[in-house]
């Protein structure tokens, strides 16, 4: 597949998608708009991303990247505002970067909560978010809590683990793909499709053309295996299509729904966790002071999200002229909102790159915000704060060696994370 | 999705109108036509537009006009006895007859059309179907590609029915009737089939026909700026004032028009987490002791919100004057 960035989108008479060349011609022609030349999406970058958020962050709220051919927000507030108006800044047509990706992900009997407005986003959201609220949760809190301790007491024999795959991957890929419930094949291929879908979000480079054939590859898998028969009975993905059953949702809709479980659901929580155990093992004091004062645990996570949005960004599709402080964004562009420049924004936050527990930071944008916020939030929540209550019941402090970056065009997170762990002196 | 609250008003300036004709459209609906009591034209109306009916002093209702929007000489509305009359219905079928003079406000327009759709899907449930009528006739006259569809529950309720299908657009009109033939029953699905960028949908009934044709046109593809509503119910207090007890903090808040719950709390210096602030993420989830909300969020089941045993305080109201919160 050619590599393509054009990613203002429109259509002409005939229906079809229009990339064509004039409207690359208007853009260009207008003046007195930041603009960049930066690509978000090299090794350099991916490794250390916040220095060039900070530069885009002071060209202005809104820039113009002409590496990608696409606008990004910068600051706090433009991505608040954009996140909040889900009407002028729509993800109906899709929040990747490449015009063929939205076009697989979203529209009738494709689109999932993410990809697409009200009344519809309601719909599918009521379905998938069903087993995420804070209520349906407490059935399986004890389980992963009970499934924590016993990691950690594992964790304490061993002492030097990888705080990647023996820690932070534990519970996601014990409970939650359990949870969800696909067949054996699908189980076992979720990480791979997740890191994939976040690839194929970004633009047409390596990372994003090598994803498409495993793209591909889910959507098969939607439509053909993850079917009732199949999946776990009564499993998270079994109950989309019990939904349709009752009539709540046509059939069609399904495989587009059982997406997102499958994307979002293990490596987004998976990086937080890490993000989380890095910061606290670079910072003594910090997880000295929770040790003191466990009531800062929801703090902590907050401040690890801040710090490492996940998801560092997707996009919107412009669908009325817009304003940023003079800078006129047009109908019919597409922009990206860079979640984890927001959180990093010195206009909203005092000292935004240090770690502190204690400061207010629930209104960070790692989950995003208004109707799209992570349908997985409190789930991530509950997993991370399980696990770390049984980390300071038994572990006295911990030391992290240098991370492996996960090279993703759409997520920041570590392959592997050296762990050092001495347990608390046990009274006898 | 636009939907239009037909109950809003200010104060109208009424205009004296005689009725200058009455039948009955079928078991439970009667059509009047209103004529200036003084002669000469009416306030003019666009296709979509109500009326509010002064039916007593302190009674008013509002009816969807149904006649052609080019007529400048006749209202028609037309009126269904409700069940559970709240009194309007049932003196109107009691006692507006031919002649009376009543008055009515100018027209008003909720439910307007698009005037750049360049195809245009109706469909009507029930009684419903009054402002669609006036739709097809306005669409018919610009010569905008439309098609109609009228569902209603028997052979005792098509109302208009006959009117629709052997006037000028009678070929643009499809009957369906609940208890007929399966074939020609109402399938949301097929009716929607097709939608095209400039298609606008307009769809006006009971409750739970438009819930029903909303969810459906998702599914199949229209975008919420396509779609446009009206309801015929009464309206909900969502728009009045309510009082907020914060019962654990002892603190009583009231929560005016367009204020969200959360803020009228924080401001009153109760501490709420909030996270989307949008009603799909249950972070602003709160126990209702006493009261009825209003329910506007999309995270509860429909259980839960039957239950009304909590509340998403970032975006819904209250359907009581006072609700007491467990916060």
């Amino acid at each position: 597949m050619e590599p393509r960035c054009l990613l203002i989108e429109g259509r002409n008479e005939a229906g079809q998608v229009e990339y064509a060349e004039n409207r690359r011609d208007r853009e260009n022609k207008m003046i007195d708009r930041p603009e960049s030349d930066v690509d978000l999406f090299t090794t350099e970058v991916m490794k250390d991303p916040y220095p060039v958020y900070r530069m885009l962050r002071d060209l202005g709220p809104a820039v113009w990247l002409a590496k990608h051919q696409v606008w990004c927000i910068t600051r706090y507030e433009g991505v608040k505002r954009v996140l909040g108006d889900y009407r002028t800044f729509t993800t109906s047509k899709g929040v990747a970067m490449d015009p063929a990706v939205n076009e697989a992900t979203s529209g009738p009997g494709r689109a999932n909560s993410l990809t697409s407005d009200p009344p519809l986003h309601d719909e599918i959201r009521r379905v998938t978010g069903a087993p995420l609220t804070p209520r349906a949760l407490a059935e399986i809190k004890e389980q992963i809590e009970t499934t924590a301790r016993n990691l950690v007491d594992d964790l304490c024999k061993r002492r030097t683990v990888d705080g990647m795959v023996d820690v932070a991957q534990v519970l996601p890929l014990t409970i939650v793909s359990e949870m969800v419930g696909l067949p054996e094949e699908g189980k076992k291929s979720m990480l791979r499709w997740a890191a994939a879908t976040f690839n194929a979000m970004g633009p047409m480079n390596e990372l994003g053309s090598e994803a498409l054939p495993q793209i591909r590859e889910l959507h098969q898998f939607c439509i053909n295996d993850a079917v009732p028969g199949k999946l776990k009975a009564d499993g998270w993905a079994d109950r989309i299509y019990q939904a349709a059953a009752r009539g709540e949702i046509p059939a069609q809709q399904c495989p587009g729904m059982m997406r997102e479980y499958i994307g979002p659901s293990l490596d987004t929580t998976i990086f937080a966790t890490g993000h989380l155990l890095r910061h606290l093992g670079d910072n003594p004091d910090q997880w000295q002071l929770l040790r003191n004062n466990r009531s800062l645990l929801p703090g902590a996570i907050n401040e690890a999200l801040r710090m490492e949005a996940p998801i560092r960004l997707f996009s919107r599709y412009v669908r009325a002229e817009s304003t940023f402080d003079e800078i006129v964004i047009p109908e019919g562009a597409r922009l990206l909102v860079l979640y984890a420049s927001a959180n990093r924004d010195e206009r909203k936050w005092q000292d935004p790159d240090r770690f502190d527990i204690t400061r207010k930071n629930g209104d960070h944008v790692a989950f995003g915000f208004g109707i799209h916020t992570c349908a997985g939030m409190h789930l991530a929540k509950l997993e991370i704060t399980s696990l770390l209550n049984a980390m300071l019941d038994r572990i006295a402090r911990f030391e992290v060696g240098e991370p492996v970056i996960s090279m993703n065009n759409t997520l920041r997170g570590y392959d592997r994370l050296p762990l050092t762990i001495y347990p608390a002196e046990v009274a006898v | 999705m636009i939907e239009e609250n037909i109950m809003q008003r200010a104060d109208p300036e009424w205009q004296r109108v005689r009725i200058a004709g009455r039948v009955k459209e079928s078991e439970r609906i009667i059509s009047l036509e209103l004529v200036a009591a003084s002669g000469g034209d009416l306030a003019p109306f666009e296709a979509g537009a109500h009326v509010d009916v002064r039916i007593s002093p302190t009674t008013t209702r509002q009816y969807s006009l149904l006649n052609n929007p080019s007529e400048r000489h006749r209202y028609r509305i037309g009126i269904l006895r409700e069940r559970e009359s709240r009194g309007g219905s049932e003196t109107i079928h009691g006692s507006f007859l031919p002649g009376l003079e009543i008055e009515v406000s100018p027209p008003r327009n909720h439910f307007p059309l698009n005037p750049d759709a360049s195809e245009v899907l109706l469909l009507a449930g029930g009684v419903g179907v009054t402002p669609i009528m006036s739709m097809a006739q306005k669409l018919a006259e610009d010569r905008v590609p439309f098609t109609m569809h009228y569902c209603v529950r028997s052979e005792t309720c098509t109302a208009f029915a006959r009117e629709l299908l052997d006037g000028p657009f009678g070929d643009r009109v499809v009957l369906h009737i609940d208890t007929g033939p399966e074939a020609q029953r109402f399938s949301a699905m097929d009716a929607l089939k097709g939608v095209q960028p400039g298609s606008h949908l307009y769809v006006c009934g009971p409750g739970g026909f438009i819930d029903h044709v909303v969810k459906m046109a998702a599914f199949a593809g229209w975008e919420g700026h396509q779609i446009h509503l009206e309801r015929f119910t009464a309206a909900p207090l969502v728009s009045e004032a309510f009082t907020v007890v914060a019962q654990r903090s002892g603190i009583e808040v009231q929560v005016s028009v367009g204020q969200r719950i959360s803020e009228a709390l924080r401001e009153a210096g109760v501490e709420i987490e909030m996270s989307c602030e949008a009603g799909v993420c249950g972070t602003c989830y709160t126990r209702v002791l006493e009261g009825e909300p209003d329910h506007k969020d999309s995270f509860q089941t429909n259980a839960e919100l039957a239950a009304n045993e909590g509340i998403a305080i970032c975006c819904s109201g209250s359907k009581s004057p006072r609700l007491v919160l467990d916060v």
